[in-house]
């Protein structure tokens, strides 16, 4: 973090984001604040079976982060994207929608917490009403602070979702209206109104 | 560990045998922690102990100049254990400077995943990492004719928790095999769920805010935090007896072990969930909603209540250098001269306090830690208060006040009443803990265990509370505030470990000052510049040595139970050791008996 008395950084910085081992393995980042418990477990796993022979090597992305957890981003994995689509923004913290205007940086953050929870499946960020801070990426946590405000793409993205997704939501409930209506032949009474006619 | 004989050294009239012997970085414990001791093997004690801490981040020095609003984001980086303690903390200090108080429904979702934070941390701590200390595999190589008399000893409540003779205890705590501690991470497990569904991720929550929390309040919330809750109210009728049992006999088996890690009763605890009908998180107010916490905030000296106000506990607080790696401050500005009651603030108090590292070499004599000296002046002296690891604090100081009163707990003036209701397999379940006679090792970890059962008991009020709220349709959990452009604030809460202070400075709506102080210090810290040493360091000074084997085996067993009953938890790092030229690599092992 800017201000920081240490010069911390991280191990690709320090030695440099081609290198390999002897064996021509790379660093392979896992990254997370804090790191994802399964994502973590996962890649070890991983990792022996191709010590063992039976994986090829790890696919990795550019930043050294395997694909198959990383390659998707918070939003196409969050679970109130659906909200985003319909142009359905929260304007307080504890709604259960769309937190991009308060702060939620999920459209550009590499990340699969939305998609696989947090602990056996439950708990999370967005998707539970935490906004993300993009803290998977190298860019954290100075490139997303102040985290609480709207970040500075969302302003249009959202503005042209509003005006789309105002327009679809309207379409969408009138269909809803008829498929939220029993079919016409669900009544009492002797008369059989289904369309039935027994062979005379 | 490293060892080295100090020849002629004497320290009383008997010729004694002193080893200077060295535990950096101690395992099973969170962080860089490195004791130094010299034991006297004639005398059969541990004649000087020096604690140390060799890793530095500087929160206080980067915070500076930062938005408000970030600082529960960023100060829940302080630590990868209690960062969700952290996290509370500073948005009770927020709350306070930014003018908010949030929906009741917000503080119950608050309390409950703390509430949860407790009963998941202090199960795989006392199970996976203290009970190794206890279990059959460290008896036998330690104090093998205790593990002789643990075979043959009945354990008094085997009819409850299925164990019939105390070895059979220390066996289900061996590492990795035995059942118990396989149990224990089942519990992780769930218990981490219950924290998730309240605070979104464990251990740096993404549904706390300043004003409330982000968490959505609904049946499906509560019911799923319930049916998990459940199964930890059975788990701890069988927990607390099974740990009376196997702490009460090495009381029995090794008559002396009270003085195993024992100091003068000097604890502090600040306090553990708001009562959202009372506290408004003003510093005008905070004497009067700090008392309705649900673990009530105090200070005990020998056995008794000093204060259980926090306006007086946070004009208490002073910070001492002397033995560590820092500058003094006292050329330096004062931030905050009275408080909002118009009470003098000290120099030294976190508000006004200046961190200005100097990094050199370890010298014992001179700086040796890059932790504090924090200490609580009562007008006259500066005391070393400790946690006791926290749970045996917050215990006696509940107890002590005697105002906590929810029917799942009640507090009488001695004790501290637990009523755990009927579970799927058994009736209701009383428990109490009783204020011990000593502040040791032992009494520590007991404590322990009671207060997993507290947690789970005041979870129950927090639900019933939570569902009130629910269905009578006050589901906000959430309220607006702004920042102001100048403002302090301070947040008093209990990490796991114990006492957890933040306090913030905001000048031109940014950052201007802000000191976390996290219990470890208050425990950890080495000789202030009164020459007083820290509470590790005195507890494990003159601490009996019980241990069966001789130099050249030496675990160490009664030092290393004194200093994790003090749950020890130092941010992360690996340190490597250079003693007298020769290069030592330390690896990290479960198996400490091993190596």
């Amino acid at each position: 973090m800017a201000g920081n008395p240490t010069g911390a950084m991280g191990i690709l910085d320090y030695l440099g984001w081609d290198w390999k081992s002897k064996f021509g393995i790379p660093i392979v980042c896992v990254p997370g604040c804090p790191i994802h418990p399964d994502n973590l477990s996962e890649t070890i796993l991983y990792l022996l079976w191709q010590a063992a022979g039976v994986a090829p090597m790890i696919p990795l992305d550019d930043a050294g982060r395997p694909t198959w957890l990383f390659g998707a981003t918070v939003h196409e994995g969050c679970d109130r994207a659906g909200y985003y689509e319909q142009g359905d923004f929260a304007n307080e913290y504890d709604s259960p929608k769309c937190l991009v205007k308060l702060g939620c940086w999920g459209p550009v953050v590499k990340c699969n917490v939305p998609k696989r929870g947090w602990t056996g499946g439950v708990g999370g960020c967005p998707n539970v009403g935490g906004i993300c801070i993009g803290c998977t990426m190298p860019g954290f946590p100075d490139k997303f602070m102040p985290f609480m405000d709207e970040p500075p793409g969302a302003k249009i993205s959202a503005t042209v979702s509003g005006l789309y997704g105002g327009m679809v939501r309207t379409l969408r409930s009138f269909t809803t209206e008829t498929v939220d209506k029993e079919p016409k032949w669900r009544h009492k009474g002797t008369q059989l109104t289904t369309g039935y006619h027994p062979r005379s | 560990m490293a060892v080295k004989d100090l020849p002629g050294t004497s320290t009383s009239a008997q010729p004694s045998r002193l080893v200077e012997m060295s535990w950096d970085p101690i395992t099973r414990i969170v962080g860089s922690l490195g004791i130094y001791t010299k034991i006297d093997f004639q005398q059969k004690k541990v004649a000087e102990c020096h604690a140390t801490s060799s890793i530095f981040r500087g929160y206080s020095i980067f915070m500076k100049g930062k938005d408000p609003r970030d600082a529960h984001f960023i100060t829940s980086r302080i630590c990868g254990i209690c960062g969700d303690n952290h996290c509370v903390c500073s948005v009770y200090a927020q709350n306070m400077a930014f003018g908010v108080r949030p929906p009741h429904m917000g503080e119950w979702v608050m309390n409950l995943g703390e509430a949860a934070e407790y009963m998941f941390d202090h199960n795989i701590f006392q199970e996976n990492l203290v009970g190794v200390d206890f279990c059959e595999q460290m008896v036998r190589e330690t104090n093998p004719s205790v593990w002789e008399k643990a075979k043959k000893t009945e354990a008094p409540h085997a009819a409850i928790h299925g164990y019939k003779t105390i070895a059979d205890i220390m066996t289900s705590l061996n590492p990795f095999t035995g059942d118990f501690y396989r149990q224990a991470l089942q519990i992780s497990r769930y218990t981490r769920e219950m924290f998730c569904l309240m605070e979104g991720k464990h251990v740096h929550p993404s549904t706390l805010y300043a004003g409330g929390t982000g968490t959505v309040a609904t049946v499906q919330l509560f019911t799923d935090y319930y049916s998990r809750l459940m199964r930890y109210v059975e788990y701890m009728k069988v927990c607390v007896p099974l740990h009376d049992d196997l702490f009460d006999f090495f009381y029995q088996a090794l008559p002396g072990y009270e003085h195993v890690g024992e100091r003068r009763i000097l604890l502090g605890c600040w306090g553990a969930f708001q009562d959202p009908d009372h506290c408004d998180f003003t510093y005008k107010n905070m004497s009067h909603w700090g008392r309705k916490m649900f673990v009530t905030p105090g200070i005990v000296v020998d056995g008794k209540l000093v204060t259980n106000d926090l306006v007086a506990i946070n004009l208490g607080i002073r910070i001492l250098l002397g033995h560590s790696y820092y500058d003094d401050w006292e050329n330096e500005r004062t931030f905050v001269p009275t408080d909002p009651l118009g009470n003098a603030v000290d120099r030294r108090h976190p508000w006004n306090m200046h961190t200005l590292p100097t990094p050199k070499k370890r010298d014992f004599a001179n700086q040796y830690s890059w932790v504090m000296s924090p200490r609580w002046f009562d007008g006259k002296d500066h005391l070393a208060l400790d946690t006791g690891g926290g749970a045996i604090a917050r215990l006696w100081s509940t107890a002590l006040s005697g105002l906590v009163d929810i029917g799942y707990v009640k507090a009488t003036g001695n004790s501290v009443v637990i009523n755990l209701p009927k579970s799927l397999l058994s009736g209701p379940v009383t428990f109490e803990w009783k204020c011990p006679k000593w502040s040791n090792a032992i009494e520590r970890d007991r404590a322990r265990t009671y207060f997993q059962a507290y947690s789970a008991a005041c979870a129950l009020h927090f639900l019933d509370k939570a569902f009130e709220e629910l269905r009578a349709g006050r589901t906000r959990t959430w309220e607006p505030f702004t920042v102001p452009k100048e403002g302090i604030g301070c947040g008093f809460t209990e990490a796991v470990r114990g006492v957890l202070s933040h306090h913030m400075v905001i000048e031109n709506g940014k950052i201007a000052n802000y000191h976390p102080w996290p219990p470890t210090p208050w425990n950890g810290n080495p000789r202030d510049k009164f020459g007083t040493p820290g509470p590790y360091e005195d507890a494990v000074q003159d601490t009996p040595i019980f241990e069966e084997n001789g130099v050249d085996n030496f675990k160490g067993i009664d030092i290393m139970r004194a200093v994790r009953s003090f749950d020890p938890c130092l941010p992360c790092g690996v340190h490597m050791y250079l003693g007298e030229g020769k290069t030592l690599e330390t690896v990290h092992s479960p198996l400490a008996p091993f190596g």
